[in-house]
């Protein structure tokens, strides 16, 4: 394999082995257009050398922001191949953050979508001096930009081609100047305690983790997949093997908005999403359950049940007799196979979750309407660590150990990595790198054991095992998890630790599902501040904190909990980019509140910011209810 | 930030007056509007914005006067004839096909374009298909344009406010007009469809060089964005100008906030 050590020498060998066939595939005028090989080949070689014309050299960094499209990918193919490094953004990250990014990482050009994005860009470009230009694809609206540090994307190939002419043989030169060692890619990870760091990835780096996914989960010359996570992710780049690698068609959708009819268009034979994005397919489906006819209700909650059954056994690995064989292949004619159908997974394979905790009940559910989704474990600094294979799925694991990863428990239950697909370093501080990478072991500040079957168990982060003032253990994220099934709940954070005897909950209310009750139920609200304090709402989300815990060992019960007035906000610096909770953060900035919890008050007064429709600002007092989840128990 | 206009006029309008029995809601109007410009009408409630607009575009019959449009005159032709000349407009309350979809409303704009015999229509052979192709590959560059690819096959009726007022721009685009009349084209709207609809706005006008006349209530839009503003009261119109005239301009003040 050392032949095709980077993705633009897989580049060069796919046009020679198939030019002619589709190498993916993008929406465009409602129509589906097919690139072969030989355009994505055309496409990079322009691109690239338009880019070495303008002063780009190997080792050289550039920054890439935009959703993901063709042109993003091609750029990626683009920069490697001259040997830059591409520096992965996040196309919603804020003037600030992308400053401080693309300044870090000493990008010398910027390769960016559309106005949106310039716009972002030029807002920063003081403080950017170190850029040299500022490339977009997309030209809609930038007619009237005059600004000399603008090129756009054509004019860059344009000049690429000429510089071809010149040289012909410089483009395959680049690349097989590039080693597999080169550095390939840096990711900023998303920062939940500090600011973000570059993770340096090499090619090596990249394709080993690819190719333990294509292990697990192997796909063939021509099959499907859709694109579908940001292109900063870094399993965005796992996932470019699939293409480099195997001749899979990427397809991108049309637009974010219309991911879930391209879904169904493609039905891909892959497809990865995030936790979250599973929990609002589910949390979709069941609010289109509640607003269908009687007799489509009927239906779906006859045989839910026996998929849930069937699910079950399966899992203990358990007989399934025929009569519940039969029933099961029933609903799934009648019920379970046109809902993969509206979900766009008739035709896939290989379901995949990973990056974030998902709670088992998530499992269960896809698992019982034929959906049997597994996990991926890994991460940017990592790489692809473990994977559920198929006939190998046990949906409290994170999945079986890679082969050619070297994994290892620390004494105090942390997960050790070594192996190819580890990171180099974290850009311009070794300080970090040291405190993380010793003895060549990746310190993944994730806690977690192997069993017997080499399958790896994730708790949680170490630094948020926690526990109550009696010592007791307990993992936020776990009880999140299980609360985040209800349709109710949005978002939600978990409150205890030392100093206390008990934890208790801080709950985003789901406005949509709770608006839809809401008005099933004759209760009228005005804003979702109204909607939140709602005695009735209260009741609501009291069933769901009762239910969940039962399931819930005595001390780790929830015992109060409060609605918030508002939701959770990455734009407040509530949330990373990738939606997880900041929660030391959250815990200072709700600091009154939560104090108000554990000194038994019922209510706490709060002021929010309304906008009027004049654009005036004005403050609102409110009072937040503090829940008990027993009604009649004092809690203490 | 906007085209200049100095392509001269390609809308006079000389004297026109409009009688409803007798009440005049237009008396002697006369204003042009220069090629490329963005143009706004403003005025105080019954002003006779919306007259104007209806008007120009056929729907009413003005009782005196002329209209130009290119040096054409175009007084008291019926709507149908005046959409043909180029002339393209949205309305103040939302006139769409509410059962056709997103994409059949746009597409029923286009029959102004689509010429071919019943046979081959019946057929769908030669000239009807390939007009119908071009219809909607046209229709879908709209669509990618107004960034409505979502909502696409949705029907109209179902559709928020906001996302209704565009697929009406969308359908006025369809014509390919060279000027379009916009009746309060964010009216209603919250400040992040207000932000979207504007900036389509100022798109349409920069990329594809249609003129543009708003009638618009939100002043910071107007002042934002206008070449020229035209300012009605009672039918008369009482101020033209640029933004920053308009704002110091005594009259103006005196028809908005009324007399000290």
């Amino acid at each position: 394999m050392s032949e095709f050590d980077t993705y633009p020498k897989l580049l060069i060998r796919n046009v020679k082995l198939h030019g002619d066939r589709v190498a993916l595939r993008r929406k465009n005028l409602g129509i589906w257009q097919n690139h072969t090989w030989n355009d994505c080949y055309e496409q990079v070689k322009s691109l690239c050398l338009g880019l070495v014309d303008l002063g780009l050299r190997r080792g050289d960094k550039v920054a890439l922001i935009g959703d993901d499209e063709p042109e993003g990918f091609w750029a990626e193919a683009a920069i490697q191949a001259a040997g830059g490094v591409v520096v992965a953004m996040w196309s919603d990250s804020i003037a600030a953050e992308a400053a401080y990014i693309i300044r870090h990482s000493d990008s010398k050009f910027v390769i960016s979508e559309d106005q949106e994005q310039v716009d972002k860009i030029l807002e920063i470009k003081e403080s950017i001096p170190g850029v040299e230009k500022v490339i977009y694809w997309d030209p809609k609206g930038m007619r009237k930009y005059d600004d000399p540090i603008l090129s756009s994307y054509e004019e860059i190939k344009k000049i690429g081609s000429a510089y071809a002419e010149k040289n012909p043989a410089a483009f395959e030169a680049l690349i097989e100047g590039g080693k597999g060692s080169d550095a390939a890619q840096m990711s900023y990870t998303s920062g939940t305690t500090s600011l973000p760091k570059g993770v340096v990835l090499t090619h090596n780096a990249i394709i080993a983790s690819a190719r333990r996914m294509q292990e697990y989960a192997p796909l063939e010359i021509g099959e499907d997949v859709i694109t579908t996570l940001a292109s900063a992710s870094v399993f965005h780049s796992w996932f470019s093997g699939y293409s480099y690698m195997r001749g899979v068609i990427i397809n991108f959708p049309e637009e974010p908005e219309t991911l879930m009819h391209d879904y169904r268009e493609i039905s891909p034979r892959f497809l990865l999403v995030t936790p979250r994005q599973w929990e609002s397919l589910s949390s979709m489906t069941q609010t289109r359950i509640n607003d269908a006819g009687f007799l489509k209700q009927f239906v779906y909650n006859l045989f839910l049940p026996i998929g849930y059954k069937v699910a079950d056994l399966s899992t203990s690995r358990e007989k399934i007799d025929l009569t519940l064989k039969i029933f099961n292949k029933l609903g799934d004619l009648l019920v379970f196979a046109p809902i993969r159908d509206k979900l766009g997974l008739t035709k896939t394979k290989y379901p995949v979750t990973g990056s974030a905790f998902l709670s088992p009940d998530f499992f269960r559910y896809y698992q019982a309407i034929g959906i049997n989704l597994r996990q991926i474990y890994g991460s940017t600094e990592a790489g692809v660590v473990s994977m559920h294979s198929s006939g190998e799925i046990d949906n409290d694991s994170v999945g079986k150990l890679c082969d050619g990863v070297d994994v290892k428990i620390s004494e105090d239950q942390e997960i050790l990595v070594r192996g190819e697909s580890i990171f180099t370093e974290y850009y311009k501080n070794p300080e970090k790198t040291d405190q993380v990478i010793k003895n060549g072991w990746f310190h993944t500040g994730d806690s977690g054991y192997i069993n017997d079957r080499n399958h790896l168990f994730y708790l949680d982060r170490i630094e948020n095992l926690d526990e109550l003032n009696n010592g007791h253990k307990y993992a936020p994220a776990y009880i999140e998890g299980k609360l985040k099934f209800s349709r109710f709940i949005q978002d939600v954070m978990v409150v205890g630790g030392k100093n206390r005897g008990y934890l208790s909950v801080i709950i985003n209310i789901d406005f949509e599902s709770i608006g839809k009750w809401a008005e099933s139920n004759r209760l009228t609200y005005t804003t979702f501040v109204d909607l939140s304090q709602k005695n009735e709402v209260g009741s609501l989300i009291r069933n769901d904190l009762k239910r969940v815990n039962n399931t819930l060992p005595k001390e780790s019960k929830v015992r109060k909990f409060v609605l918030l007035h508002k939701e959770f906000d990455a734009d407040e610096g509530e949330l990373t980019r990738t939606r997880k909770l900041k929660r030391q953060f959250l815990q200072v900035r709700y600091k009154d509140l939560i104090d108000a919890v554990y000194e038994n008050k019922k209510e706490i007064p709060i002021v929010t910011e309304v906008k009027y429709r004049d654009g005036r600002k004005g403050n609102v007092e409110t009072n937040l209810k503090i829940h008990s989840v027993d009604e009649n128990g004092v809690p203490g | 930030m906007t085209n200049d206009g100095n392509g001269g006029p390609i809308l006079r309008c000389e004297d026109v007056s409009l009688k409803f029995g007798s009440i005049q809601a237009l008396s002697n109007m006369t204003f042009d509007v220069n090629k490329g410009e963005i143009v706004s009408i403003i005025g105080p409630n019954g002003a006779g914005k919306t007259s104007v607009i209806n008007t120009i575009t056929g729907f009413y019959r003005p009782s005196g006067g002329n209209i130009y449009f290119k040096d054409k005159n175009i007084t008291g032709l019926p709507p149908h004839k005046i959409c043909v000349h180029g002339i393209a407009r949205t309305f103040q309350n939302i006139e769409l096909f509410r059962g056709l979809s997103v994409l059949e409303n746009l597409l029923a704009a286009r029959h102004i374009y689509l010429k071919s015999n019943l046979l081959s229509c019946c057929l769908y052979f030669g000239l009807a298909q390939k007009k119908e192709i071009e219809a909607r590959e046209f229709v879908e560059e709209i669509i990618d344009f107004l960034e409505m690819e979502a909502i696409r096959k949705q029907e109209v009726g179902i559709l928020p406010y906001g996302q209704r007022k565009r697929v009406e721009l969308g359908r006025a685009l369809a014509l390919e007009p060279e000027i379009i009349f916009l009746d309060e084209p964010t009216a209603g709207m919250n400040v992040e469809e207000k932000e979207d609809m504007v900036r389509f706005i100022l798109d349409v006008n920069e990329d594809r060089g249609t003129t543009i006349v708003l009638v618009e209530h939100d002043m910071d839009m107007v002042m934002d964005i206008s070449d020229k503003v035209i300012v009605f009261d009672f039918g008369m119109k009482i101020a033209e100008g640029l933004p920053v005239e308009i704002k110091e301009d005594k009259r103006v003040i005196k028809a908005y906030l009324g007399e000290k």
